[in-house]
């Protein structure tokens, strides 16, 4: 196994904390303009690369409005933990041949422990300002999340199999022969519709839907809105990264330095979410949480059993 | 290994310190006090007759039920993960018989309707 | 500080649309222009849109929404019968899409170089109850659950239909609800998620047909119009709103009289994009209409699903100009009060979806030879 540098934890939050902004950034950025292409009509490129500087200015200068009896502890917390939350399974994420800022040997424990606290985030986001759209859209959030939460438990654990490890590292290492994406075909499709789930986007944005007038953000006002907004590009930051260690093989790859290769594969995935994001309709919650169970659960069953067979 | 503890939870601290500062901050720092109608919830233009917070009837509980078992089960599975090459083909049996176990589950959920809220 | 101003004028401004019934299409068309951005929530707005007439018992609701969205703010007021005597407004417009943009963008400009003319609230700061000290804590309430705790009564239980009795949210939605047709107030009463009762509060009085924004008529059929403007919002609803972009850029094509050739082919493409965006796959079985029920005319019948491949046909064959089509047509007036039963029992995602497809805005407007 590869010598893993463990950084402390002062580089460790500076190279976090540059993945994941400049990660947002370029999700908000790839959003606006792949907004303009399929609406038909492109932005100007200077008006896309400058969007999300414009729109976190003019969030800040708004009025962040607070409701009649809100849980303002939650409502300030729940954004952070989001946050929060997208940085802890960051961590675990190896980044580059021999750099990972926290790659344990339960890396796949304390991802999957991330994306369950984050449904908490999500939900008390919704919970929090105490109106009637937004804890309706936060309880219907839980219920979808519960459903997809199993999937990615089986994928990934699938894809631990032929690491005999549950470090991500480990799992990008048993990649060398053939990545993950080929020999567990299953995986990365399912693992896609949980990155949507925990990012609520596409198909999948229950909490923050239009027909309950912005769901889990109605409320949501200046600082708040920024930061939620921020927290969720985030986090798909996290998770498109996620996908490219754990199937697409990480940080290996001909020619190009590790990072680099991550960076490639991190952003396609990415990329493929925010497609997903514009050209996918939004499911109804009870039919995605009956199709979870009885299809993609089914699926996740078979993944397994496929990537035992072939470990052995 | 503790240093990787100790690098990932300082991540996690400072993400989460640093958006609750800016949060605080902020609202420190707006010129604006929210009135009694600005607080009013959004429902397209009238008030809310009560509070939201109440005795929400979640109608997804019994498969929440089921949720909590296949939970247990993925705690028996993170261990099998690592030793599942070592130990060849009892392993994937054994974990079959358990997920089949535990399938038996879905199928009486399912035709139980705990899968539909209408 | 003047850098950071110049930073936000070139940006979309967020708008809240607070329409009257007959300016809720012309709106819509709005979604395809990129100097505003429509928002679902006042709380996301920086200016509000007030299109068309909105009828009087409606005035409280939209001096509400008004002082909903967070300052600093301003507000614009479109289209003839606007009654800017509810709200103060920076500009009052009359013309089309281009004009109100335009005067939406001054408007925001105005704020952000000065945002001290914000509006002010239009309503009392008095809390909905008094609280203050009220009660054996002092918070408002009294026992478990009575009194008016911070201000308002806590959710009281009620019978559902598998046997728990858990509490009841009643709801009046309002007029102004971005995923809603303008206009339609529903006092709804959710238990969890799933509507348990559902009444109409029917609009008063008959409101002009003239739609703002409308005023160039070129050669494109009126009907194609209108149901274009219909998707834009579906599609909206749906969470696609890339694509209710490119239908609402449709509209504003056949407005403005764009060649046949031109909108059929765009039209071809938005049909494809719809197919495979697996939005009629959602709605199958949503909204069943049948035969028997007072609103089962030929075109309303059958699911939501049925309801949306009939009307993007209809929109289809009148750009090719293959004559009218009963889809894109009003529905009777009464429309509004057949909905309770078809809403009860459903989420809300689904009550909403069910709306949605009964295009119920068509009540307001009738095209030109049809009964």
């Amino acid at each position: 196994m590869t010598d893993v540098t463990h950084l402390d934890p002062l580089t460790a939050t500076a190279l976090i904390a540059a993945v994941l902004l400049v990660g947002a950034y370029l999700v908000v950025v790839t959003d606006r303009a792949l907004f303009g292409v399929v609406a038909g009509a492109p932005r100007p490129l200077r008006a896309v690369l400058t969007a999300p500087a414009r729109e976190a200015v003019l969030l800040l200068r708004r009025q962040p409005v607070t409701t009649e009896a809100p849980d303002t502890i939650t409502w300030v917390l729940a954004p952070a933990a989001y946050l929060g939350l997208a940085a802890a399974a960051l961590a675990v994420v190896p980044l580059a041949p021999g750099v990972a800022v926290a790659d344990v040997r339960t890396g796949i424990v304390v991802f999957g422990a991330a994306e369950a606290l984050a449904i908490v985030a999500i939900f008390l986001h919704g919970w929090s300002p105490n109106a009637p759209f937004p804890l309706i859209a936060g309880y219907n959030f839980v219920g979808v999340a519960l459903s997809y939460e199993l999937l990615s438990m089986f994928v990934l654990i699938a894809a631990a199999l032929p690491a005999e490890s549950l470090s991500l590292g480990a799992i990008v290492e048993s990649q060398q022969g053939l990545w993950n994406v080929v020999r567990q075909p299953l995986g990365l499709p399912l693992f896609l519709i949980v990155a949507l789930g925990v990012t609520f986007s596409g198909p999948l944005d229950i909490v923050d839907s239009a027909d309950m007038a912005g769901g889990g953000a109605a409320e949501d006002s200046g600082v708040h809105h920024l930061l939620w907004s921020v927290a969720r590009a985030a986090m798909l930051v996290t998770f498109a990264a996620a996908a490219a260690a754990v199937f697409l093989g990480g940080w290996l790859g001909p020619l190009l330095p590790g990072a680099a290769w991550m960076a490639l594969k991190t952003a396609t995935v990415a990329f493929v979410l925010i497609a997903a994001r514009h050209l996918v309709a939004r499911v109804s919650p009870e039919r995605f949480v009956r199709v979870a169970w009885t299809v993609l659960l089914p699926l996740a069953f078979l993944d397994l059993a496929i990537a035992g067979v072939t470990s052995l | 290994m503790l240093n990787a503890f100790l690098a990932g939870a300082t991540v996690t601290a400072a993400a989460i310190l640093a958006t609750v500062a800016a949060t605080l901050l902020a609202r420190r720092w707006s010129p604006y006090q929210s009135t009694a109608p600005q607080r009013v919830p959004v429902l397209g233009g009238f008030e809310p007759e009560t509070h939201a917070w109440s005795r929400f009837h979640v109608r997804y509980y019994p498969m929440t039920l089921l949720f909590i078992a296949f939970e247990m089960e993925m705690m028996f599975m993170y261990p099998w993960a690592v030793v599942f090459v070592e130990e060849g083909m009892t392993a994937l049996v054994e974990m079959g018989m358990f997920l089949g176990i535990l399938s038996v589950g879905v199928v009486y959920a399912w035709r139980e309707r705990a899968f539909e809220w209408q | 500080m003047t850098r950071r101003r110049r930073l936000l004028h070139g940006l979309p401004v967020p708008v809240f649309a607070a329409a009257g019934a007959g300016a809720w299409g012309a709106v819509q068309e709005l979604r395809g222009h990129p100097g505003v951005r429509l928002v679902p929530t006042p709380r996301w707005a920086a200016a509000l849109l007030i299109a068309g007439a909105v009828d009087a018992e409606h005035l409280p609701a939209l001096r509400r929404v008004h002082d909903q969205t967070p300052h600093p703010r301003t507000a614009v007021a479109w289209g003839a019968g606007a009654d800017a005597a509810a709200v103060p407004v920076a500009a009052r417009v009359d013309g089309g899409t281009d004009e109100v943009v335009r005067a939406l963008r001054d408007a925001f400009t105005a704020l952000v170089d000065d945002p001290s003319i914000t509006t002010a609230d239009l309503l009392p700061d008095r809390d909905p109850n008094e609280w203050r000290g009220v009660g054996p804590f002092g918070q408002g309430g009294e026992g478990m659950m009575g009194g008016t705790p911070y201000g308002r009564p806590m959710a009281m239980t009620g019978d559902d239909r598998d046997g728990l009795a858990l509490d009841q949210l009643r709801l009046t939605v309002g007029p102004f609800l971005d995923a809603l047709p303008a206009a339609l107030v529903l006092d709804v009463v959710l238990q969890g998620d799933v509507l348990q009762s559902v009444d109409v509060v029917a609009p008063s009085a008959a409101v002009d047909d003239t739609s703002p924004g409308d005023g160039r008529t070129g050669a494109g059929s009126p009907a194609a119009r209108r149901g274009l403007r219909w998707l834009s919002h579906a599609l909206h609803v749906h969470g696609l709103d890339a694509l209710a972009a490119r239908a609402a850029i449709l509209a504003a094509a056949v407005g403005a009289g764009a060649d046949q050739a031109v909108l059929s082919g765009g039209m071809r493409v938005l049909h494809r994009r719809i197919r495979r965006s697996g939005v009629l796959a959602t709605l199958r079985g949503v909204g069943h209409v049948d035969s028997a029920s007072p609103l089962g005319d030929d075109h309303v019948r059958g699911d939501a699903r049925d309801r949306w491949v009939r009307r993007i046909a209809a929109i289809d064959d009148t750009l090719r100009e293959r004559g009218q089509h009963r889809a894109l047509a009003g529905l009777p007036r009464a429309a509004h009060q057949h909905l309770p039963p078809l809403l009860r029992g459903a989420t809300w995602n689904a009550a909403v979806a069910t709306i949605v497809s009964l295009d119920l805005d068509a009540t307001r407007w009738r095209p030109a030879g049809v009964a």
